[in-house]
């Protein structure tokens, strides 16, 4: 079977400033499966999930292969891109006040999800994002979609974006850092929300965090990210027991506890 | 053993009316001198209020506030810059408290300057020791803040709070915004500091987590409120409060 997405010698550059931001990196994700991508701030990480969709901004230059249901995204003209991003593969971003509109109702911004990718009937649109809403854990959804996004605390706006990702069912989520900005107690509602929707849905997830309890506690395998490069790339448990390069053991060991060190 | 810091009843309102509950409404705790108290909170409990009222960066509507036997709420003029003196503070981000037009060397030198701790000749050599003691060198004193990382514009603030030798800290979230390697290479220069110098910290922070390895004790906030203080063990083994109880569980349980 090939694999959901395969990333194959991915290079992205910052020409003004002269140096690599990706140093050639490769990886793949089956169907269904929960990856996460750890790493330090400078690792590349949101450069990576960025890229991923071809969301770089303009002064990033990419090269590479990135293959999502055989298609390649990097050479997929603007029009089939558009097809992908939000159907088949949607994002999820760390801040949700900058990925809101600060004007739209958030209702309105869930159910457009579905109206630009070709619902005509916009009652119908409004009332599966209302639903949605509901089921990322909302309190009283009907009422909330009436909200601008500064009407809502940090959770719930982080909601509201897991519902437009999740809206029209995609078979791979990704997520940057989705949960780093929210409190330590919503982070954790939200983190169960994310893994029951994943399980719910059977979707692939890559999870981008610098946490490494929030992505142990949500992936199966474990990609570390450094300098622009995977210098790791194991199952959660191996990579926990026994990180092979430095700079993964460090990590690890950060959060190991008291009685496991050696 | 008499506290270094003694607060009573202590409450801050901004003055949003009765509408609003106090930011602090009734905050009573004490710090032994060498210890570290971690006041934890969720955003809006009021814990930053709390250290803000202590420095006296806001003034508390009510309670009292004792340092090394002084009540210090109500200190003004020579007596409140003396307290401040033995009373600093780091904040979470180095971006924002550090003034980018000026020099490290400046920066660290300004307290020095302002209590008359030392003539200039003698407060550059302190400023190079500071450095030296943080983990900087001697030649970044002519750098601006800018040219620094995250971690090393944190130890630049904590060299500037150290120039003027106080007893106390107050760190506030000081190594939330670093990298977990980074965060931890800080609170070992903040562990070390404090046992070379016997200095006394009121650490806060809203995650539970990040005060397991600092803490003596662990104070946790809800709603303006002390909820809950314990020895930081008993907190983790035994939480009583709901409040502790949630911070708990809000850790991720790493499948080890």
């Amino acid at each position: 079977m090939n694999p959901l997405l395969s990333v194959q010698d991915l290079h992205v550059d910052a020409p003004g400033e002269g140096r690599s931001i990706l140093r050639g990196v490769h990886l793949t994700l089956d169907a269904g499966e929960t990856v996460g991508v750890l790493g330090t701030s400078g690792s590349g990480k949101t450069t990576l999930a960025l890229a991923l969709l071809n969301l770089l901004p303009p002064a990033l230059r990419a090269r590479g292969r990135v293959e999502f249901e055989g298609h390649d995204l990097r050479t997929l003209n603007h029009a089939a891109l558009c097809a992908v991003r939000g159907r088949r593969c949607a994002m999820v971003f760390q801040e949700p006040l900058t990925a809101l509109n600060p004007r739209q109702r958030v209702g309105a911004q869930v159910a457009e999800v579905a109206t630009a990718h070709g619902e005509h009937d916009a009652a119908r649109a409004m009332r599966s994002a209302i639903d949605l809403l509901g089921r990322t854990g909302l309190t009283d959804p009907g009422e909330r979609a009436q909200r601008f996004p500064h009407q809502l605390s940090g959770g719930e706006r982080q909601r509201v974006l897991l519902a437009m990702a999740l809206l029209l069912d995609p078979a791979l989520l990704i997520a940057d850092e989705p949960t780093s900005a929210l409190d330590v107690t919503v982070q954790a509602q939200v983190l169960q929300l994310l893994r029951e929707q994943q399980r719910a849905r059977g979707m692939a997830l890559l999870l981008v965090s610098h946490d490494l309890g929030v992505l142990a506690t949500t992936c199966r395998r474990l990609l570390v990210l450094h300098g622009g490069r995977i210098v790791e790339d194991a199952p959660t448990p191996q990579l926990l027991a026994a990180p092979v390069h430095p700079h993964a053991r460090a990590l690890v060991d950060t959060v190991r506890p008291a009685e496991r060190r050696a | 053993m008499t506290a270094l810091l003694d607060i009573r009843d202590l409450v801050v309102d901004y003055g949003a009316g009765n509408a609003h509950p106090a930011a602090v409404d009734g905050v009573s705790l004490t710090i032994a001198r060498g210890e570290t108290l971690a006041l934890v909170g969720e955003s809006g409990s009021g814990k930053t209020s709390v250290g803000r009222a202590i420095l006296r960066l806001v003034e508390p509507a009510a309670g009292t506030m004792r340092f090394d036997g002084t009540d210090i709420s109500t200190l003004a003029g020579d007596a409140l810059r003396r307290f401040r003196r033995r009373a600093q503070v780091v904040f979470q981000d180095p971006k924002a408290s550090l003034d980018p037009r000026m020099r490290v060397g400046d920066i660290v030198r300004e307290g020095i300057a302002i209590h008359r701790l030392a003539s200039h000749a003698k407060g550059d050599l302190r400023v190079t020791h500071l450095l030296e003691e943080v983990g900087l060198s001697a030649a970044d004193v002519g750098r601006f803040p800018h040219e620094f990382s995250g971690g090393e514009r944190q130890r630049i603030a904590i060299a500037r709070a150290l120039a003027v030798e106080p007893e106390f800290l107050v760190l506030d979230e000081a190594v939330s915004a670093l990298d977990v390697l980074v965060r931890r290479q800080v609170l070992e220069l903040l562990a070390r500091l404090q046992a070379a110098r016997g200095l006394t910290y009121l650490f806060i922070a809203h995650d539970l987590a990040a005060v397991e390895r600092i803490a003596t004790r662990v104070a946790v906030m809800h709603a303006g409120r002390i909820v809950e203080t314990a020895e930081t063990a008993t907190l983790f083994s035994a939480p009583a409060s709901p409040e502790a109880q949630a911070l708990l569980a809000a850790i991720p349980k790493i499948p080890w």
